[in-house]
């Protein structure tokens, strides 16, 4: 691997190896001399990804740098510290976002425009499943779209279970896209349906820019720094961004300069702006218009069912496919504002004492009745990171005033309220995916987070962990309501870009991951376009 | 090799003399005691043999032993042992929880939990069963059952699938 002196000014240092290697990638491969660096380690998946979810929830999972305000308590969701990030332990689901997305505020009537439109982004989203190697079948699909790069994965015995459900209710399906490769493709081999792709790819078949675009970065000249952790980001004179500041694996403070850099740290990005004070930038870096932390948006409205069924349905093999848009556009007839997907879950996804937990099914022998041989009967729907809908004016992301992480850096504080219309959702969602599990047979139905004991405690007045905060360093075409534009650079810090959904602007109805890479790749190729205007002097 | 300096049967004697009520020689005290000495011996006990005892009575009280293995036999008791070694927070709530038990037990049937017989050890945790206590041993209780090899295979859980994964996964599964 090539490295690069610190007193060496590389083009661009990028903060994070997820987003930030799909970046690194692009970047390298321009020509551009690249360091990444990532707090984390770089995992072999042949050796040190195996089929046992508690081995690996202790390796991989930590929690995100932020504590909870408002309606929700505790330390931020499960992320993956770690090159490649939570593409590390994600199931590789891998929606476009259709064009009423990206014109929520017209064409859904809440959330904001993005500024730029599904046509804007097309080229990069075709760019970016070429590189993870995604399946599926154009022909079935929601939306008229171009071929997929791969053919579209068996549909499982279990899904095919539950489809009978969805039939029932006259509801349509199709099979997800997926970052997962059918066959044998660009070197990895075809999945062999394991079901651990929440606990690490051991095949590489599973997308994840640990993979799919680190070690091409690399050949094309970038160097990876594990192991460091980034302070703050540094600003000159002249209102650029000239490097950063790190802790190395030895925990001794590190710079490295740099004429541009590349904020990817994972959410919430606003955290890391926050921390680079400065008498430019008094507020935090590039937020000099107060914008920064503001306009945040979560998923309050999703939730998941669980059935188990009278016969053996394995859906540990594999992963679920099955997928249900009849519910994604906002119709205020059903009591709340936005949509949600439905789709099955595998039973992979969830370790038994999990399932157990939430299906509150009380102890003693009646208990030890259930127990025997529940697991394999088990499937679950959900609606995931579809929910989307208006975001409660209060949300809002600082830095806590007293939590710090191991770093001794102040920790976020994330203030998420739920609205109405998200407790309408869920209770919405939570019918729909209960009738389904009946229509198809299911004789025992459980809501997960609604039990979490021995027996059933009524928890449906309680406020649940909103989850995937977005927006705080949303996109947008106006310099002051918005911190930076359709190429993820900052309004006021012109060498300065972010990656990651921190940028986003309103949500939409699947993971925001391609999406995320497709922005990447996007601005990845207006860096290399302008790359004399965006330098700093050297 | 250590020679063990604690004689069981003078523990028997001395715990029956003590009004401790324990049946010399069931199998899972002895279990219980071999596993207490084994952590003491060690420093590694975070649970006094009195406190394993009655944990080991819950635990079999939650998930019974019928035709297919328990609690007892998946080793939930060394489990939760090591997870209260691990994690000092949890300790008051357990030792305050035994405490509990053992207060109600006494108060209803005139001796400790280890000393009731399973109907009336049932109906002193049905009186418990909404308190954080019961919550949190019910929730250990699980983690350690579907933990072991034993539990495992009660709940049907497969473990790993590489290298060869599964085909045909279309098609339902063999043994259905």
């Amino acid at each position: 691997m090539k490295t690069y002196s610190q007193k060496e000014v590389v083009d661009a240092c990028i903060v994070g190896g997820a987003i930030g290697g799909v970046m690194a990638r692009n970047l390298a491969e321009g020509g551009l001399s690249v360091v990444v660096l990532d707090a984390g380690p770089r995992w072999n998946p042949a050796r040190d990804f195996v089929n046992d979810p508690w081995e690996m929830e202790k390796k991989m999972e930590r929690r995100m740098p932020f504590l909870y305000a408002g309606d929700a308590t505790g330390r931020g969701e499960l992320t993956v510290f770690a090159v490649g990030g939570r593409m590390n332990h994600w199931g590789a689901s891998t929606p476009r976002y259709r064009p009423a997305v990206f014109l929520s505020k017209t064409m859904q009537g809440f959330g904001n425009d993005w500024p730029l439109t599904y046509d804007d982004l097309l080229p990069a989203y075709q760019k970016a499943e070429r590189e993870f190697g995604v399946s599926g079948d154009h022909t079935r699909y929601p939306f008229p779209r171009d071929p997929f790069p791969l053919p579209v994965h068996p549909m499982p015995y279990a899904d095919q279970v539950a489809k009978k459900g969805f039939d029932a209710l006259g509801l349509r399906t199709f099979l997800g896209a997926h970052g997962i490769v059918s066959q044998a493709y660009a070197g990895r081999p075809a999945c062999n349906y394991c079901g651990f792709c929440h606990y690490g790819c051991p095949t590489n078949s599973k997308a994840n820019p640990l993979v799919t675009h680190i070690p091409q970065a690399i050949s094309a000249g970038a160097e990876l720094r594990t192991g460091c952790y980034v302070k703050e980001i540094r600003v000159d004179q002249s209102r650029r961004a000239n490097g950063v500041v790190y802790v190395d694996p030895d925990g001794k403070e590190q710079q490295q300069k740099a004429r541009m850099v590349i904020v990817a740290s994972g959410p919430p990005l606003s955290r890391l702006l926050l921390l680079s004070k400065s008498k430019l930038f008094p507020d935090g870096l590039a937020n000099n218009n107060g914008q920064v932390g503001k306009n945040v948006f979560g998923k309050g409205g999703t939730a998941a069912v669980w059935g188990i069924y009278e016969q053996r349905l394995e859906a540990y093999r594999g992963f679920a496919t099955l997928n249900c848009y009849d519910f994604i556009e906002s119709d205020e007839k059903r009591g709340f504002v936005g949509g949600f997907a439905v789709g099955t879950q595998a039973a992979g996804f969830r370790r038994p004492e999990q399932l157990i937990e939430y299906a509150s099914p009380g102890w003693g022998p009646e208990f030890k009745t259930f127990l025997k041989d529940f697991y394999p009967h088990c499937i679950g729907l959900n609606t995931g990171e579809s929910s989307v809908g208006p975001a409660h004016e209060n949300n809002r992301v600082d830095l806590h005033p007293e939590a710090k992480d191991e770093w001794d850096l102040p920790l976020a504080r994330v203030a998420m309220y739920r609205t109405e219309s998200d407790r309408a959702m869920r209770k919405f969602s939570i019918k729909i995916m209960t009738d389904i599990h009946q229509a198809a047979g299911a004789k025992k139905i459980f809501v997960e987070g609604e039990g979490g004991g021995p027996v059933p405690i009524d928890r449906s007045t309680e406020d649940r962990q909103p989850s995937y905060l977005g927006g705080d360093c949303r996109m947008g075409k106006d310099p002051k309501t918005s911190v930076v534009n359709s190429y993820s650079q900052s309004h006021e810090v012109k060498n300065l870009f972010l990656l990651g959904v921190s940028t986003m602007v309103s949500g939409g109805h699947g993971p925001v991951t391609l999406t995320l890479v497709a922005l990447a790749n996007r601005a990845g190729e207006y860096i290399l376009k302008n790359k004399r205007d965006i330098f700093t002097t050297a | 090799m250590k020679t063990k300096t604690f004689s069981r049967r003078k523990f028997f004697q001395k715990a029956a003399a003590g009004g401790m009520g324990l049946a010399m020689g069931t199998a899972l005290s002895e279990q219980i005691v071999d596993l207490w000495v084994a952590k003491a011996e060690h420093g590694a006990a975070a649970l006094d043999l009195h406190q394993m005892l009655t944990l080991a009575a819950i635990a079999a009280q939650i998930i019974p032993t019928d035709e297919a293995p328990g609690a007892r036999e998946a080793g939930v008791v060394d489990y939760i042992n090591t997870k209260l070694k691990d994690t000092p927070s949890l300790r008051s709530l357990y030792q305050n929880g035994f405490q509990e038990v053992d207060n109600l037990s006494t108060s209803k049937f005139s001796g400790p939990f280890v000393s009731l017989d399973p109907r009336q050890q049932t109906e002193v945790l049905k009186s418990l069963e909404s308190s954080q206590f019961f919550a949190q041993v019910w929730k250990d209780t699980v983690e350690g059952f579907v933990h072991s090899a034993v539990g495992k295979k009660v709940v049907g859980y497969p473990g790993g699938a590489q290298p060869h994964g599964y085909h045909d996964i279309a098609s339902p599964p063999k043994n259905s």
